[in-house]
């Protein structure tokens, strides 16, 4: 789900052609700009075992929004021309309830569904229907300065108080930052209140589909964030920050603890591109209340095939081909990208180019996704500014989870729900 | 003989009229009817609901709290770049030699994408890593680092700053053209009469100067009032929604919400609210 927020250019860029081969039958799959340069070696490998298929990359934005906003333009209009979508995870539900995907269940073996990431393949359900498959996945972890810690003796922390005092403490003694984490009012703050409340045993919802944010798990969620803040653990600048912020102070040698995506990682290992911390930083699960387990909030891209397309059989071949376990070791070993399938991070090959994978796989394996539902945008959207204001301080943390439930509660009634047809 | 004129006239305006129809008109026509309807993604056809939608806008707290704070921005930074911009064409009319030099340099701010000047406004504006705290500590104005977009009003402070930085060039430019334009017979004779150099700016430059003002008053509302990138790229509208203007609004409501209905009536009231600026200043320039 990490997106760059850089320039998104507003207009396609379409083109790039492979395995051409006339007469052939011709698939498009359009898929965001591509940072790791595998995207046309995966066709091609494709193409290679299907000649009679000829695939079209289509580019697009950079920017997640970008890529939706056109995404949603090319859909609502029922257009033909594209035949494979890779979609950020949380607008599965959103596509599939709008009658844009098609079902992947009769395609698809259900039995290989076994051998993905549980938190990916629940990302990809909606309403009992398989809508997509998970083509690369993220999670939220903790990063720490592992000379730090050993230095004073400290600990990984296990628990949020742990991370609090420890972030404070080490922060103030060494005239760093201690814990950096995503709180600007934008999705990212959704993924780690999510981790928190999660952590806390708590839910978005409730097992009847009401939201639950009136809960006592909810109100400590929040607390244990607005704390990192009064006890001096987070700087208030924390408010603003999205992924890079936290990851330039943390890469800076200027942060002791930061919550980040794993795209942190090899920067942080990387001395050309800036890092001061290169060799020192240890990966771990996040923080938990004391007795519980840690949860982490998954992003990533799924492959969806457009109910619009003419040639639903080529386009689950080449989704089926995307997140297969070669297809996945590929992307992983030569492009970075974080493979949904467990065997890939089992794999000897790409244990010894990447030895944190096990500690990634740890976290992975209980990360969960997002609500799955064709409204998150919106209640995300309404999830931002509540949480937002509690942080800030605006008001109180109970008046403003108050107010956010009462929203979440009129935007989910029966009525709200008839009105968006959904 | 006229009739032909005339035949000819239409036939030769045809061609622009149909793209300006095709490009202005039916957008704009278009999302009026959307906004008269509760039209979703899903639903394959749109029932009108007349004015359902504009009924709405009214009790719709977030909207109203939203007009309010674009309303003042456009106050704020327009007054601001108004004033800058007059102050940099006033330096660039005086500056004889290397006046091309400084016009150019002038207008870089200008010619940068918003988006990208947005971004770099945000890292100067960061608590830790940003210039804006790191050049307040070393002359003393900041004991601690500020975070500027993490409460409202700085938040504000620094995308007026930026706003202006970014627009102030583009007034200079306009009223540059303006003051060039006054002829210098009219300054000789002022001279002659014994006017300084004030009064030759008032009476002589200012009179002259109203219309070029006005239409860099015009475009810089019209434009200020559909703010989006900067503060999409700045604040996202955060701090706790406070610099949340009614394009980004609209654009939540369209493209997170997916609530097309309402969201076109946002951008209408936009629109109309747009359109009702440039009428006010169209009827005041007239007289």
């Amino acid at each position: 789900m990490w997106k760059k927020t850089t320039i998104a250019a507003c207009c396609v860029l379409p083109l790039l052609l492979s395995c051409a081969d006339p007469g052939t039958r011709t698939i498009t799959w359009a898929v965001g700009k591509d940072p790791t340069g595998r995207h046309q070696a995966l066709v091609d490998a494709f193409c290679r075992r299907h000649p009679g298929i000829t695939v079209k990359l289509l580019e697009m934005p950079e920017s997640s929004t970008a890529q939706h906003d056109a995404y949603v333009t090319h859909l609502a209009a029922a257009d033909q021309s594209i035949d494979i979508y890779s979609i950020d995870i949380i607008w599965t539900a959103e596509f599939a309830n709008a009658g844009w995907l098609s079902p992947l269940g009769g395609h698809v073996d259900t039995l290989q569904l076994k051998e993905f990431l549980p938190g990916t393949v629940a990302g990809c359900r909606y309403r009992d229907t398989l809508w997509a498959l998970p083509w690369f996945t993220d999670a939220g972890l903790l990063f720490s300065r592992a000379d730090i810690l050993s230095e004073s003796g400290s600990p990984v922390p296990k628990t949020w108080q742990q991370l609090e005092t420890a972030a404070a403490r080490l922060g103030a003694k060494h005239g760093m930052t201690g814990y950096v984490w995503q709180g600007q009012q934008y999705e990212g703050l959704v993924c780690n209140f999510l981790e928190v409340l999660w952590s806390c045993g708590g839910d978005l919802f409730d097992s009847t589909g009401r939201p639950s944010l009136d809960s006592p798990e909810a109100a400590q969620a929040v607390a244990i964030m607005k704390r990192m803040f009064d006890g001096n653990a987070s700087p208030p600048g924390v408010l603003t920050y999205k992924e890079e912020e936290a990851r330039q102070l943390f890469t800076g040698g200027q942060a002791v603890f930061m919550r980040n995506w794993p795209y942190a990682w090899a920067l942080a290992q990387d001395a050309a591109k800036g890092s001061a911390v290169t060799g020192r930083v240890m990966l771990s699960a996040l923080p938990a209340p004391a007795g519980r387990g840690p949860a982490s909030c998954l992003g990533g891209w799924n492959l969806a095939v457009s109910r619009f397309s003419k040639n639903q059989a080529d386009a689950v071949a080449l989704v089926e081909h995307l997140t297969s376990f070669e297809a996945q070791k590929d992307f992983a070993l030569n492009g970075g990208r974080l493979p949904t399938r467990s065997a890939v991070y089992a794999d000897g090959e790409v244990r010894r180019a990447y030895p944190h994978f096990e500690q990634l796989y740890a976290a992975f394996r209980t990360a969960r996704p997002r609500p799955v539902r064709p409204d998150y945008p919106a209640l995300s959207d309404e999830i931002q500014l509540g949480l937002h204001r509690a942080l800030a301080g605006n008001v109180t943390v109970a008046q403003a989870l108050r107010e956010l439930q009462e929203r979440l509660m009129r935007m989910t009634s029966p009525a709200a729900r008839r009105e968006r047809g959904t | 003989m006229v009739g032909r004129k005339t035949y000819l006239t239409v036939l030769l305006l045809a061609p622009s009229l149909v793209v300006i129809g095709l490009v202005v008109f039916f957008p704009l026509l278009y999302s009026l009817y959307v906004s008269l309807t509760d039209i979703t993604l899903r639903s394959a056809g749109a029932t009108l609901v007349g004015l359902r939608n504009y009924q709405a806008l009214l009790t719709d707290q977030r909207f109203v709290a939203a007009a309010v704070r674009t309303l003042g921005f456009v106050a704020c930074s327009v007054t601001a770049e108004m004033a800058a911009g007059f102050g940099l064409a006033l330096l660039m009319h005086e500056l004889g030699r290397g006046r091309g030099l400084f016009r150019a340099a002038v207008l870089v701010p200008w010619a940068i994408p918003t988006v990208v000047s947005g971004l770099t406004w945000r890292w100067m504006f960061n608590d830790r890593m940003g210039a804006v705290n790191t050049i307040l500590g070393s002359v003393g104005l900041l004991e601690e680092p500020l975070a500027w977009l993490a409460r409202p009003a700085t938040a504000w402070v620094a995308i007026i700053v930026a706003e202006v930085w970014k627009t102030a060039p583009f007034v200079a430019l306009i009223i540059l053209a303006g003051l060039q334009m006054v002829p210098s017979e009219l300054y000789e004779a002022a001279t002659i009469d014994g006017a300084g150099r004030w009064r030759r700016f008032r009476h002589v430059t200012l009179p002259l100067l109203w219309p070029t003002l006005f239409l860099a008053l015009l475009f810089r509302t019209i434009d200020a009032l559909r703010v989006f990138d900067l503060v999409t790229v700045m604040t996202g509208g955060g701090p706790a929604g406070s610099t949340e203007v009614l394009s980004l609004y609209a654009h939540k409501v369209l493209f997170a919400h997916l609530d097309f209905g309402y969201g076109s009536a946002l951008t209408f009231a936009l629109f109309l609210l747009v359109m009702g600026c440039s009428l006010a200043y169209a009827r005041q320039a007239v007289r």
